[in-house]
């Protein structure tokens, strides 16, 4: 076996938390670092999910240790990036219907885990969550928190970039190669064509899709695909997260997240990872399922719907009838014969830190390498402290200025500065990219307004800019999630952007924009 | 007083139907709850710009693409030969109240906000299409700090249509831009000559013809663009911007007043509660605020769901929000791609005989209530880019058919 020294190169596939948390792991611990991202970051199941901050007590009863490692994890999470953590607090109510003795056995569950938990008075909660359900029996308040998904994962490639690693957006990775049983070369392909990536490790990171990649050096990787829906009202109706104090189960999770509510999530066991179509009955269930909790919610307006496909691993000892652990899952495929090639899977965004971690104890160990993991402990974003996040910080500043006409998305009041900004000093040119990094689109006109003003900013700095295909990609992308929920106001938003596009900027609809229902 | 219709809503439709039974001596209520959809279209006649089937040709002769459209469109329950009697009246009474419209049986293609072409049947005189501008040097005139006017986008589709074209700034003559106060602040600028004598110096030299944003004034537009092309010695032409859209309300404006200067009673923010009766030949129409109206004739012109004629509720359900008239919707509303949900949005509507009159569950077809536009269904605006052509036909054809029953009324 050749000699490998400490800058040992590896290729991490998959840009979304868990591998942007791998990498800054592996490059902190003095490897040299390439992540490969065949989208953009966090595109895939990182922002696909309801954007909670797991402080573990949802998992209490049923997994005790995972719960103790998700409430660890938050501290971590929030410590290190308070940007793009949102301490909103979290509460369990029982219902009545709801299980009587689980309460209790939460609480427990609770303490086991280390998580503070704390009953509070259900009058005292109805009072201060005036949209909730009338019939709250026992609260119950825990330190959940949201999170930005995208700000945390473009915080953690941000390190990665400074020190000194490489990441490639929009890059496929096209083969591994492989001689005398040990990873060698990743070949990717780009923008800039085809490259070949030196690797004397491969991390396979790639969530849902990790199957697809360890199939590329024959390997398996038992994965239960769970495709969740979610529902955006765009109202903040409550200002902590909502669980229903019982098992947790399908739809019963309401999370606060700037001016929006996510509602969710459904669970379907799908096949295709890139399956993230909503159908109409999940839509329905949700509805009828968030009205226990909010009486009135088929009132309010629901921006979107979207569907993001969770990667549970499925080992081999399983049996259908148990429910699938919450845990991640490394496997060294050198148990196969194949030496260098890692999958991390399973989990969750809260823990992505500690699945990081572990990678790389396993890939030290591998190497015979001493070198422990510092990320719990060294600071993100250059070492400064930032206040944590605040939905209104934008508006605010707006206000005060008196600039009420300057953003160019006035619904999430982002300023042409800061779109200016990414699109001269870090070379982003992409609707898509813009948006997800500055959240323009997000809000309720979901892109009608915002659109062509971006689009002009770019297309001024970007003389050769494909505007109309970028136009109508976003505005396809905005219009796929609004049709699910195109009821009283959204209908008409709906009907608005199709005008403002169609009729007032000529964008055409030209391609078949999103596949047939295919398992309803 | 003895009014002779009421008209629900004050669509482009609704005016239509309203001037036209104005012209013929009747008297006429017009309730209405905001604005109509002319607030959001740019510029110009669209009668019919994209075949609906999916491929989305490019149509040039509109008129001669209707009978190829489907049986329930409203252009079809009209018949060609009202639509063009329709656009005849309409080519004489806006080029007496507001201007003259070019409308020479083919579609041209107009530039659009984002410097698409957009195919529109009947075009202004300072609307700019790719016929002005071809062959020529353009200067966009981007306007500092207003966001409503992408003007490098525009630039950017110009240049893919081989237009040889660059942007200069000026400064807009109000501090808030806000599209409607920058084109009263046009209207309100004692001078205006002034105004384009500063602008002059920063046009690129070799211009041949400007494009300014189409807030070029709300009422004194046409003064304004021939003053800058005085001045600026070029052709000048309008742009739409994002909405709300200038020269859609100075077509809005202009109806108006003409029904204002008439005897047309105008009830803003007054909708009709859902109480309605019909006494032998006269409909009594109760508003929100109780006060009773007698008439024999009602015009829908409430809007689509865009507008608040129609809704749709949660379970995607499509309801028509004045009268609960019965509508058409194809089931289920959620199709399997965008493109056909929205279709599906677009198309929902009440439902009418070839009269467009509508249907109550408990009474059947109404013989005195005609719908019109957008509350109608069987069309999309959007996708065949057709929304004033409709509004005009079914106006039109809603008026005259009113008309007609007014008369035998009357005589019998």
């Amino acid at each position: 076996m050749p000699p490998i020294n400490s800058n040992a190169r590896v290729v991490v596939i998959g840009g979304g938390a868990t591998g942007c948390g791998v990498a800054r792991d592996l490059i902190l611990r003095r490897f040299d670092v390439t992540l490969v991202e065949f989208g953009d970051l966090g595109c895939g199941t990182s922002s696909r999910f309801h954007g909670m901050l797991q402080s573990g007590a949802r998992y209490a009863v049923s997994d005790t240790e995972y719960a103790a490692q998700c409430m660890r994890e938050r501290l971590i999470v929030a410590d290190l990036a308070p940007e793009a953590v949102e301490q909103t607090g979290g509460l369990f109510i029982s219902l009545a219907g709801d299980p009587p003795d689980f309460a209790d056995k939460f609480v427990t569950g609770c303490q086991n885990a280390h998580i503070p938990v704390e009953e509070l008075d259900p009058d005292q909660v109805m009072a201060e969550e005036p949209a909730i359900s009338r019939n709250v029996l026992r609260a119950f308040s825990v330190p959940d928190a949201t999170v930005q998904s995208w700000r945390l994962v473009n915080l953690l490639a941000d390190d990665v970039r400074r020190k000194g690693g490489t990441i490639f957006t929009r890059h496929q990775v096209k083969g591994i190669e492989v001689a005398n049983g040990r990873v060698r070369h990743v070949r990717v392909v780009g923008s800039s064509g085809e490259q070949l990536l030196e690797a004397d490790v491969v991390i396979n990171a790639a969530g849902p899709w990790s199957a697809r990649v360890a199939d590329m050096v024959g390997e398996s990787v038992d994965l239960q695909l769970g495709k969740g829906s979610i529902i955006v009202f765009s109202h903040r109706m409550v200002q902590r997260v909502i669980n229903r104090c019982r098992l947790p189960t399908n739809h019963d999770i309401m999370v606060p997240t700037g001016t929006v509510s996510l509602f969710g999530t459904t669970s379907k066991v799908v096949d295709d990872p890139d399956t993230t179509h909503v159908c109409p009955q999940e839509i329905q269930e949700l509805l009828d399922s968030a009205e226990a909790i909010i009486p009135n919610a088929r009132r309010y307006r629901v921006l979107r719907a979207w569907a993001g496909v969770r990667p549970l691993y499925r080992p081999q000892s399983w049996s259908p009838d148990t429910p699938l652990s919450r845990r991640h899952t490394i496997i060294d495929h050198s148990k196969n014969g194949l030496a260098g090639f890692f999958t991390v899977c399973g989990g969750s965004l809260t823990t992505h830190r500690f699945m990081a971690e572990d990678l790389g104890n396993h890939v030290c160990r591998s190497l015979n390498l001493i070198a422990p993991s510092t990320t719990a402990t060294t600071p993100l974003n250059k070492g400064t402290k930032n206040s944590s996040w605040q939905p209104i910080n934008n508006f605010l500043k707006i206000e005060k200025e008196r600039r009420f006409l300057a953003p160019v998305c006035e619904c999430e009041a982002v300023e042409q500065s800061a779109v200016i900004d990414l699109i001269e000093n870090h070379g982003i040119c992409h609707l898509h990219d813009l948006r997800r990094r500055l959240r323009i689109g997000f809000g309720p006109c979901q892109g009608t307004f915002c659109g062509s003003r971006v689009a002009a900013l770019i297309a001024s700095r970007h003389p050769d800019y494909p505007a109309s295909d970028d136009l109508e990609g976003f505005w396809v992308e905005r219009l796929k999630g609004v049709i699910h929920t195109a009821w009283g106001s959204q209908a008409r938003q709906a009907l608005l952007s199709d005008m403002v596009y169609r009729e007032t900027l000529g964008v055409r609809l030209n391609r078949e924009i999103m596949p047939p229902d295919d398992y309803q | 007083m003895k009014t002779d219709a009421i008209i629900i809503g004050s669509e482009f439709d609704g005016l239509i139907a309203a001037t036209r039974l104005d012209e013929c001596g009747y008297s006429i209520r017009m309730f209405s709850n905001g604005v109509g959809s002319l607030h959001y279209a740019p510029e110009g006649i669209h009668v019919l710009g994209y075949t609906s089937s999916c491929s989305e040709q490019i149509v040039t002769a509109p008129l001669a693409e209707i009978p190829h459209l489907d049986k329930s469109h409203p252009y079809q329950k009209i018949g060609v030969q009202q639509v063009k009697n329709a656009f005849n009246w309409y080519e004489n009474i806006i080029g007496e109240i507001h201007q003259r419209v070019a409308i020479n049986g083919s579609n041209k293609l107009a530039v659009s906000a984002a410097g698409l072409c957009i195919p529109v049947y009947g075009t202004f005189n300072h609307q700019a299409t790719m016929e002005k501008i071809s062959g020529k040097t353009v200067a966009i005139a981007r306007l500092r700090d207003y966001r409503n006017f992408p003007a490098d986008l525009i630039a950017v589709g110009l240049g893919n249509s081989g237009i040889n074209n660059s942007i200069f700034d000026i400064g807009a003559p109000s501090k808030i831009l806000e599209n409607t106060v920058i084109a009263k602040a046009f209207d309100a600028l004692d001078e205006l000559d002034g105004y384009f004598s500063a602008i002059k110096e920063s046009v690129p030299t070799q211009t041949e013809v400007i494009l300014f944003p189409a807030i070029m004034g709300m009422s004194r537009n046409r003064e304004v663009l021939a003053t800058a092309e005085r001045v600026l010695e070029v052709p000048c032409l309008e742009v739409p911007t994002l909405p709300p859209s200038v020269p859609g309300m100075r077509l809005e404006h202009a109806f108006t007043h003409r029904l204002q200067n008439s005897r047309t009673a105008f009830h803003i923010g007054a909708w009709p509660s859902q109480r309605w009766l019909a006494e032998g030949n006269r409909i009594v129409i109760c508003d929100d605020m109780g006060r009773r109206f007698e008439v024999s004739v009602v015009i829908v012109s409430s809007g689509g769901v865009l507008m608040g004629g129609l809704d749709v509720d949660s379970y995607g359900w499509v309801h028509e929000t004045a009268f609960g008239f019965h509508t058409f919707q194809s089931e289920p509303l959620r199709a399997a791609t965008v493109e056909q949900s929205l279709n599906a949005l677009h198309t929902a509507g009440v439902e009418t005989d070839n009269a467009l009159r509508p249907q109550r569950k408990e009474s059947g077809t109404c013989r005195n209530v005609f719908v019109t536009g957008r509350t109608l269904a069987h069309w999309n605006p959007a996708m065949e880019s057709s929304a004033e052509g409709v509004s005009i036909a079914t106006g039109w054809a809603a008026a005259e058919n009113a008309r007609g029953y007014l008369e035998t009324i009357n005589n019998g």
